[in-house]
């Protein structure tokens, strides 16, 4: 049994990896949608964050489509246009945001549990999400980000839990890790 | 010969770090897991820096890091963790293994290219 307010402390660390994730486009919104049937994306970037007392699974939704790659060649600085053509180039790109956003995540639930361990990224069909009941989750929610120019994309979260569950987000910290620093030993 | 060492098992990342050093005169070359960084670690001994990733398949990069000190007996190359994990137990097994430095992911180029510049002896 996951607790309502280890529901909500799950929402709010989702979507504050989110924001940070896409931070290159102004998100527009971001928040839960009814069902799974709203979630319309063919493909998914899976990775999973594995603890002592649950297992939660991320899925990032995406088409592989022109616009999809013209909006992570803008994310990341490309000219317009000059994306490459190759599909593997986009399922990489996407493979690496659903990385770097499950990484926040990670880090986000690192300040309340220890011994945490983050998986690789696999990519799966939308269809495979409708087992996910079978796992029996404390927690299955749908949710979607609006960044600016309209893009929208889906995510995905799951969690099964081992026993009663219930903790609460801390308060965000001081002073926020600076990504992309070198620390020296 | 190459002077930088990318580990990465997402060619974004291989992609994204490898071509920003290359533009800033570094000379680069790339291993897609651990287990490919041991091999060309061993073929090319002039390697000064590995950036490497922490998650990744067939051997991952703190392991790969014990190797080199370990097995290769290499404790001349300067390890840097590149990777979305930043837990102070992951940093001390970083440290035990000998590695130098710690990257948070995104990759920012600028930021990092003067420290790079210095581990490689550039």
């Amino acid at each position: 049994m996951i607790s309502a307010r280890a529901r909500s402390a799950f929402d709010q660390m989702l979507a504050t990896s989110l924001r940070s994730t896409f931070a290159g486009a102004a998100v527009a919104g971001c928040g839960p949608v009814a069902d799974f049937a709203q979630v319309t994306e063919r493909r998914a970037v899976m990775l999973s964050v594995s603890a002592c007392r649950f297992r939660l699974m991320l899925f990032l939704h995406f088409d592989t489509d022109a616009r999809t790659g013209a909006l992570l060649a803008r994310l990341r600085g490309q000219p317009q246009g000059a994306e490459p053509g190759a599909p593997q180039w986009l399922l990489d790109a996407l493979s690496e945001y659903g990385n770097l956003c499950c990484g926040t995540l990670n880090r986000e639930l690192g300040r309340v549990f220890g011994c945490l361990g983050m998986s690789t990224p696999h990519l799966v069909e939308r269809e495979s999400l409708r087992h996910l009941p079978l796992l029996r989750p404390g927690y299955l929610r749908h949710y979607r980000l609006d960044l600016d120019g309209g893009h929208r994309f889906h995510a995905t979260l799951c969690v099964c839990e081992h026993g009663e569950l219930d903790f609460v987000a801390p308060p965000a910290a001081p002073q926020a890790e600076v990504a992309g620093e070198l620390e020296l030993f | 010969m190459a002077q930088v060492l990318v580990v990465d098992d997402s060619s974004t990342v291989r992609t994204e770090v490898g071509s920003f050093l290359s533009s800033n005169g570094l000379s680069v070359d790339y291993a897609v897991d651990g287990r490919d960084a041991l091999g060309k670690l061993r073929a090319d001994t002039g390697i000064k820096l590995v950036l490497c990733d922490v998650n990744m398949p067939n051997l991952d990069g703190l392991s790969m890091a014990e190797k080199v000190r370990g097995e290769l007996r290499n404790a001349a190359v300067n390890i840097v963790m590149l990777t979305t994990e930043s837990s102070p137990a992951m940093k001390e097994r970083g440290k035990a293994a000998g590695v130098k430095g710690w990257i948070v992911k995104p990759f920012n180029g600028p930021a990092v290219l003067g420290s790079v510049k210095k581990l490689v002896g550039a």
